[in-house]
C-alpha cells in the first residue's frame, strides 16, 4: 500500500495530470491519478519475483492437465485447453533455468496474449497487482545480465526485493519451442 | 485518397467483383463454345454486357479506377458486339479472355499490401484496335420491306436483332396477345417461354388497338425458323394470334392469318404492318422494360455471404456443446445412482438423447453451409485450358463432369493450384502436337477430362488426357541418373512404382526441359498440396493411350473421422482418411531390409515405422515379449507405410483445432482435438511422418545401408 501513497505524492509534487477518470472513481480516487502508470501482475517463480503488464494477461487459472507434445523443447509442458482454446503451456522455471518450487496449491497458470495468440505460463504463485510509473524502472545492469538477460525487459523495486519484468517476445519465441525439425517442407 | 485505397480492398468489393468476373468468364466460355458451332445466343452477349456494366458501377462505387477504366472500354466493345457493329471472332474472344485475366490480376493487386503496378495500356490498345474492324454498314437495307411503323419504334439493338433474323432467313411473326392487367407479368413470361422455343423474341410492341381499362394488348415480334402453324399451335391456348410478316412485291407487308382466332380479330387481317401507328408517349421500349421486371427494388438473391471464420466459430461452439452434453450424461449417471430420483433420471436421459440428436443435426447443418460446388474451380480451369492450349498450339477439348459435386470451401480453394498443375502437365506433355496425333490416328483435338464424383465419404477428382502416356522405363532411368534410385532398386522396380517416381521432389530438375515423357513439372508440389488436404493421389497411365491422375479427398476438413491410437502411453489421433487399414502382425513376420524393418502384405513390401521412436517417446512397456504388434497402414500420395502403435482405441469424429503459430512447425503434428472429458489429444500429420520416414530410409540407402543413427 505504501507504493500507492508514493504515487500520490509524486503526482502531487509533479503537478502532472490530475484529472480523475471514471475508472479512478470506481477504484477509489487515490489510485492511478497519473495517465502513464501501468499495472503489473507480480508473481513468484522459484525465489524470484517477476512481473507482466496486466493488459497482456487474460486470465489467471489453477493448474490444469496438459498434453505433452513430442519434438518440442523441455520448457513446453504441453498444450492446454481452456474453454475450447488450445494453447501452448510454458513452464517458466524451466524456461528461465531456475530451480522452481514443486507444484503446489499456489501454482497458477497465467493466460497471456502475445502477438494475437494465447499462451499459458506456469508460475509458482501470483502475488499482487501493482502500479508502476515509467521512471521506477531500471535498465538491466550488464554485470548480472548473463545468458538469460534477453528474457528481461526491465527491473524495478518490489518492497525490498527486485521485480523482474519479463520480455515475452523472447520468453515465448516459437523458434525455441520446436526441438526437432525435419526437412520435409523444404522438399530436399 | 487513403480512404479510397482502403475502400477498394474491402472484402465486399473483392468478393462481389470476383463473382461478377467469374460469371463473365463463364459466359465467355459458353459463348466461345457456341460461336465455334457457327451461331450463338444473343442473350449471352447481353448478359456479358450487363456483367461488365455492373462491374463498372461497382468499381466506381469503391474507387477502383483501373477496373473501372477497363470495364468501361470493354462495355463499349461488348455493346458494339451485341449491336452487330463488331464481328465476334477469335481475335475478339482472345481480347475478352485476356481482360478476364487482367481483371483478376487487378483484383488481386487491390488486396495486396504493396500492389504491383499493372500496365493496362497494351490491353486497352488491343480493345481499341478491335473497334477498327467494325462491320461495314449494310449497303442495301434488307429491312426496307418492314413498315416504318415497326422500325420507328425499335431501339438500335432490337433493330440489329431484327436484321440478323432476316439475314439468317428466319421468318418474322407478330404475335398479338391480350393480358389481364393484373396478371400481365406472369402471362407475358409464359408466352415468352413458349415463343423462345421457336426462336428469338425481338421486342414487344404496343398494340395498334386501344386497350380497355383492365386489359393490355401487346404485339410480340418473333424471329423463327418454325412454320406459322407450329408457332400458332403452341400459343393457341394463351389466346394469342399469330401473324406472319413477309416481304411482298409491292414493298408492303401482307399479313396472313395463320391461326384460328378464338376471340375474334383485334387487328384486321388485311391491315398493313403499320403496327405502331398510335404510339404512346412513353414508347415501346419502356413498355418492354416495365413488363420485364424492375418492379421491386427488393434483392432477388436469397443468399448471404458469410466469412468462413464465423462458421469456424460456430463449429467450435457446437464442439463445446458436445462437451456439455458429455458432462450432462455424467451428471445423469450420478443421479441414477440415487434410487429416489430414478424417474427424473429417466426423463433427463430422454432429453439428453434428444439434445444429442439435435446437436449432430446442427453440426451437419454447419458443415453443409461450408460446402461449395467444385464448379467454382472447374470454371477457372476451363479458362486455363483454353489459354494453355492456345499457347501450346494444341486444340484441346475439355470435358467436365461432376461440377456440382460439393466439397468444403477450404478444400476447394486449396485445390485450384494442384489441379491447374495437373492440367498443365496434360496439355504441355501429355497431349501430342496435332501433327503427331494425326500420324497416330488420333483425333486432332486433344481431350482432357475433368471428373469429380463422390465415393463414400470422399470425393474423387480425376484428370485424364488421351495423350502419349508415361513410359515407366524412361522415368526409371532418369531417377537412377539423378541418384533417386540405387541400381538394385532400379532393377527391382515395378512399372507402377516407377511411374509414381514423378512425385518425388528430386525428380523435377532444371534439366528437365527434354522430351522425356515430360511429366514432372511441379508434380511434387501437387503431391504436397494434396497431402496437406489429407488426400491421396494416384497415377495410372497407358503408353500411347493417355494418363489419368486421380485425387481422393475428404469431403470436409473441419470435422474428420480419426482413429485413436496409443503409443508409449500417449494418445494420438490419426486422420482416418489416410488410414488404409489396421492390422495385427506377428513378430516373426517382420523382416529387415538393410536394417529397415518391413512386413510383407499381399505381395507388397511395407516399411514399418515405430511412432514411439519417431517421436522419441519412452516406451513405458517394452513389448518385445508380445507376439503381435498393431500396425496402422497409412498412405499419403503414392507412399504406404506401416505405423507401429501399442493400442488401437477406436474411431471418433473429431473437430480439428490448430495448434497456433508457436507450435505450427512441430513436424508430424497437424493439430489437436478434444476427446470428451476435456482431454486434449494430438492429431498426427501423416503426410509429414510418411515423408520423413521415406526420406530416412532413402538417405540410409544412399549412405550405404547405414541406418538412421537411432
Amino acid at each position: 500500500m505504501a507504493r500507492e501513497d508514493e504515487d500520490l505524492w509524486q503526482t502531487m509534487l509533479r503537478g502532472g495530470q490530475s484529472l480523475a477518470s471514471e475508472e479512478d472513481y470506481e477504484h477509489g480516487y487515490a489510485r492511478e491519478v497519473r495517465g502513464d502508470l501501468q499495472r503489473y501482475v507480480a508473481f513468484r517463480v522459484g525465489n524470484e519475483i517477476y512481473g507482466l503488464p496486466i493488459v497482456q494477461i487474460e486470465e489467471i487459472s489453477k493448474l490444469f492437465a496438459t498434453t505433452p507434445v513430442p519434438r518440442t523443447a523441455r520448457h513446453l509442458l504441453g498444450i492446454g485447453n481452456v474453454r475450447g482454446n488450445i494453447m501452448p503451456i510454458i513452464d517458466v522455471c524451466v524456461r528461465l533455468n531456475i530451480a522452481g518450487a514443486p507444484r503446489s496449491r499456489t501454482t497458477r497458470v497465467l493466460i497471456v496474449w502475445h502477438k494475437d495468440e494465447r499462451y499459458g505460463l506456469v508460475v509458482d504463485e501470483v502475488l499482487d497487482v501493482i502500479s508502476m510509473a515509467p521512471e521506477q524502472f531500471e535498465e538491466v545492469p550488464d554485470g548480472i545480465a548473463g545468458a538469460q538477460s534477453h528474457f528481461i525487459r526491465a527491473l524495478a523495486r518490489y518492497g525490498h526485493e527486485i521485480l523482474i519484468i519479463l520480455e515475452l517476445t523472447t520468453v515465448l519465441d516459437s523458434g525455441d519451442l520446436v526441438a526437432f525439425r525435419n526437412q520435409i517442407r523444404q522438399g530436399a | 485518397m487513403s480512404e479510397r485505397e482502403r475502400d477498394r480492398s474491402s472484402p465486399e468489393f473483392v468478393s462481389e467483383a470476383q463473382e461478377i468476373i467469374e460469371g463473365f468468364a463463364r459466359l465467355l466460355l459458353t459463348l466461345e463454345a457456341q460461336q465455334r458451332t457457327g451461331s450463338f445466343e444473343p442473350d449471352l452477349l447481353n448478359a456479358a454486357f450487363r456483367a461488365v456494366h455492373s462491374l463498372k458501377g461497382l468499381a466506381a462505387l469503391f474507387g477502383a479506377n483501373e477496373i473501372g477504366t477497363l470495364s468501361h472500354s470493354l462495355e463499349s466493345t461488348l455493346d458494339a458486339l451485341r449491336l452487330g457493329k463488331l464481328d465476334l471472332n477469335q481475335q475478339t474472344m482472345d481480347v475478352l479472355f485476356e481482360s478476364v485475366e487482367t481483371f483478376s490480376r487487378l483484383l488481386a493487386a487491390s488486396t495486396d499490401a504493396a500492389p504491383q503496378r499493372i500496365d493496362l495500356t497494351p490491353l486497352m490498345a488491343r480493345i481499341d484496335a478491335l473497334s477498327l474492324g467494325r462491320v461495314q454498314e449494310h449497303t442495301e437495307d434488307i429491312l426496307s420491306w418492314v413498315g416504318e411503323g415497326i422500325l420507328g419504334v425499335l431501339t438500335e439493338y432490337e433493330e440489329h436483332r431484327l436484321r440478323e433474323n432476316v439475314r439468317t432467313g428466319r421468318k418474322l411473326y407478330r404475335i398479338h396477345a391480350t393480358f389481364d392487367l393484373f396478371a400481365i407479368d406472369v402471362g407475358i413470361e409464359q408466352l415468352k417461354e413458349k415463343l423462345k422455343a421457336h426462336g428469338e423474341v425481338i421486342t414487344y410492341l404496343p398494340s395498334a388497338d386501344a386497350a380497355s381499362d383492365d386489359r393490355i394488348e401487346l404485339d410480340i415480334l418473333l424471329g423463327s425458323m418454325a412454320s406459322g402453324a407450329d408457332v400458332s399451335a403452341s400459343v393457341a391456348d394463351s389466346g394469342a394470334i399469330v401473324f406472319e410478316l413477309s416481304p411482298t412485291q409491292s414493298g408492303k407487308t401482307s399479313v396472313t392469318i395463320t391461326a384460328p382466332q378464338p376471340r375474334g380479330p383485334t387487328a384486321s387481317p388485311t391491315a398493313e404492318a403499320q403496327l405502331g401507328s398510335p404510339i404512346q408517349d412513353n414508347g415501346p421500349a419502356d413498355v418492354g422494360d416495365a413488363v420485364q421486371g424492375d418492379v421491386s427494388l427488393r434483392s432477388l438473391s436469397q443468399t448471404v455471404r458469410v466469412d468462413l471464420h464465423r462458421l469456424d466459430h460456430l463449429m467450435n461452439l457446437v464442439g463445446e456443446l458436445g462437451l456439455v452434453h458429455a458432462n450432462l450424461t455424467t451428471v445423469m449417471d450420478h443421479l441414477r445412482g440415487h434410487s429416489a430420483s430414478s424417474n427424473i433420471a429417466r426423463e433427463l436421459q430422454n432429453e439428453i438423447r434428444t439434445m444429442a440428436r439435435k446437436l449432430s443435426l446442427l453440426q451437419q447443418g454447419i458443415l453443409d453451409v461450408r460446402m461449395v460446388p467444385l464448379g467454382q474451380v472447374f470454371d477457372k480451369l476451363a479458362r486455363v485450358v483454353r489459354k494453355l492450349g492456345r499457347e501450346a498450339g494444341k486444340d484441346i477439348r475439355l470435358s467436365i463432369s461432376g461440377a456440382e459435386t460439393e466439397l468444403d470451401k477450404l478444400i476447394v480453394e486449396e485445390l485450384s493450384d494442384p489441379l491447374m498443375h495437373m492440367i498443365r502437365n496434360c496439355i504441355d506433355h501429355g497431349i501430342e502436337p496435332p501433327a503427331e496425333r494425326m500420324e497416330k490416328g488420333k483425333h486432332v483435338a486433344g481431350r482432357v477430362d475433368l471428373r469429380a464424383f463422390q465415393k463414400g465419404n470422399r470425393v474423387v477428382l480425376e484428370v485424364e488426357d488421351d495423350g502419349r502416356g508415361i513410359d515407366w522405363r524412361e522415368i526409371r532411368d532418369k531417377a537412377l541418373e539423378r541418384g533417386l534410385l540405387t541400381m538394385q532398386q532400379a532393377v527391382e522396380i515395378t512399372p507402377s512404382e516407377a511411374v509414381n517416381l514423378v512425385f518425388l521432389p528430386g525428380f523435377t530438375t532444371k534439366e528437365r526441359v527434354d522430351q522425356l515423357s515430360g511429366r514432372g513439372v511441379g508434380m511434387d508440389v501437387v503431391k504436397t498440396n494434396i497431402s496437406k488436404l489429407s488426400g491421396i493421389i494416384d497415377v495410372d497411365t497407358q503408353p500411347g493411350r493417355g494418363t489419368r491422375f486421380s485425387v481422393t479427398l475428404p469431403v470436409t476438413l473441419a470435422i474428420i473421422q480419426a482413429l485413436v491410437i496409443q503409443s508409449a502411453g500417449q494418445t494420438f489421433c490419426v486422420p482416418l482418411n489416410s488410414v488404409l487399414e489396421s492390422i495385427m502382425v506377428r513378430r516373426d513376420e517382420i523382416m529387415t531390409i538393410e536394417g529397415n524393418e518391413v512386413i510383407s502384405l499381399r505381395g507388397h513390401t511395407l516399411p514399418l515405422v515405430y511412432l514411439s521412436r519417431l517421436f522419441g517417446l519412452e516406451a513405458t512397456k517394452i513389448r518385445t515379449r508380445d507376439a503381435r504388434i498393431y500396425v496402422v497402414l497409412v498412405g499419403l500420395a503414392q507412399h504406404r507405410v506401416g505405423l507401429v502403435v501399442d493400442e488401437l482405441l477406436g474411431q471418433h469424429d473429431v473437430v480439428i483445432k490448430p495448434l497456433g503459430k508457436a507450435l505450427r512447425d512441430v513436424p508430424g503434428i497437424a493439430g489437436a482435438t478434444e476427446l470428451g472429458a476435456n482431454r486434449t489429444v494430438l492429431l498426427l500429420d501423416v503426410a509429414n511422418l510418411v515423408a520423413e520416414s521415406m526420406q530416412r530410409s532413402t538417405e540410409a540407402v544412399a549412405r550405404g545401408a547405414r541406418l538412421h543413427g537411432a
